[in-house]
């Protein structure tokens, strides 16, 4: 149903009702938003990538078939300008890979983030997904945190479907290796 | 192994749900379709911009063209009346003389042409089909 009310307000846009672009981009702010956030992390930056993305998504609105979803569409071209955006700057990633392997299990960590007061866990969280490299996080935000499938993620990101499953299992063993030694870090204080 | 997948996967939902996700700035969208606004049309090319000069330019030129041949170089001797009228008579002819020999090997295919009317069928179906695919929305005032 969104998807045709997308279809609807594009060709709405392409018959000459430019106010009809702003529903498309109240609908996609967001995640659009999160997206550039998450590879660039810069918050001035991400807003000027969305905002470039979606003026860029105006002009090339007649190029536009309707084959993929109009958001699946729209975010690869956000996600394809911030992953341009850190190849110009040469942001330098670099992994500290300082993580122990532990036996506690998803649910264990579930408990001990529950112990802790509710600000401290969201930065514990942030924490770690920061710790990823970009495009990862960008995957934590279209899979965990949207539900994006594994196909719309493969359209958005250019990556075979085979490649975002094995992004995924090693985003999941970063994100559990991490919170557990944060969560060891924690206890110790 | 798909099922502990899924698992850890929900797990991890729950872990990221204690993050919560950032929203760009309250005046985001006011100031992108200021720049939208802003945007000029993209530039099309000459000939769909001054589609009607081109037409009525060609349509002037196919005149003059008709005429030109009496006046000058070809030397005939019609009246621009008469020239026209020729030269419809003369295409009127020629039609009539190909449908005829068209419809007379249509004749003789015999049960070969079942296939005409076959084709046209699915040609029909193809032109619905694709009809159909194309979401039809009624654009409505604001």
């Amino acid at each position: 149903m969104k998807e045709q009310d997308d279809i609807y307000h594009v060709q709405s846009v392409l018959a000459g009702n430019t106010a009809a672009f702003a529903v498309l981009v109240n609908r996609h702010k967001d995640l659009a938003f999160n997206i550039a956030l998450k590879i660039v992390r810069h918050r001035e930056d991400a807003e000027e990538i969305a905002q470039d993305a979606f003026v860029k998504a105006y002009q090339s609105l007649r190029s536009f078939k309707g084959d993929s979803k109009f958001s699946t569409w729209l975010y690869r071209i956000v996600y394809n300008a911030a992953i341009s955006h850190t190849r110009k700057r040469q942001q330098e990633f670099t992994q500290i890979d300082d993580r122990v392997m532990s036996d506690t299990t998803e649910d264990e960590i579930l408990e001990d983030l529950d112990r802790i007061e509710t600000d401290q866990q969201a930065k514990m969280v942030n924490t770690a997904i920061n710790r990823l490299l970009p495009d990862e996080g960008a995957l934590v935000t279209l899979f965990y945190m949207e539900e994006n499938s594994i196909d719309d993620i493969s359209h958005i990101t250019g990556l075979s479907v085979s490649n975002v499953k094995v992004k995924l299992h090693r985003i999941r063993k970063k994100l559990y290796e991490d919170l557990q030694q944060m969560m060891v870090k924690a206890t110790l204080v | 192994m798909v099922t502990k997948e899924l698992q850890n996967d929900e797990a991890i939902r729950r872990i990221l749900s204690r993050t919560k996700p950032e929203m760009p700035s309250d005046d985001f969208t006011s100031r992108l379709m200021e720049r939208i606004e802003a945007v000029p049309e993209p530039a099309k090319g000459w000939m769909i911009r001054y589609q009607w000069m081109v037409l009525l330019s060609s349509f002037a030129i196919a005149i003059f063209l008709l005429f030109f041949p009496i006046w000058t170089w070809f030397g005939f001797e019609f009246t621009p009346g008469q020239f026209l009228l020729y030269y419809a008579a003369e295409g009127f002819r020629l039609l009539s003389v190909w449908l005829g020999e068209a419809l007379s090997h249509l004749g003789g295919m015999g049960k070969m042409m079942y296939l005409l009317p076959v084709s046209v069928a699915i040609l029909l179906l193809v032109a619905l089909d694709q009809s159909v695919k194309r979401p039809v929305h009624k654009t409505t005032q604001a």
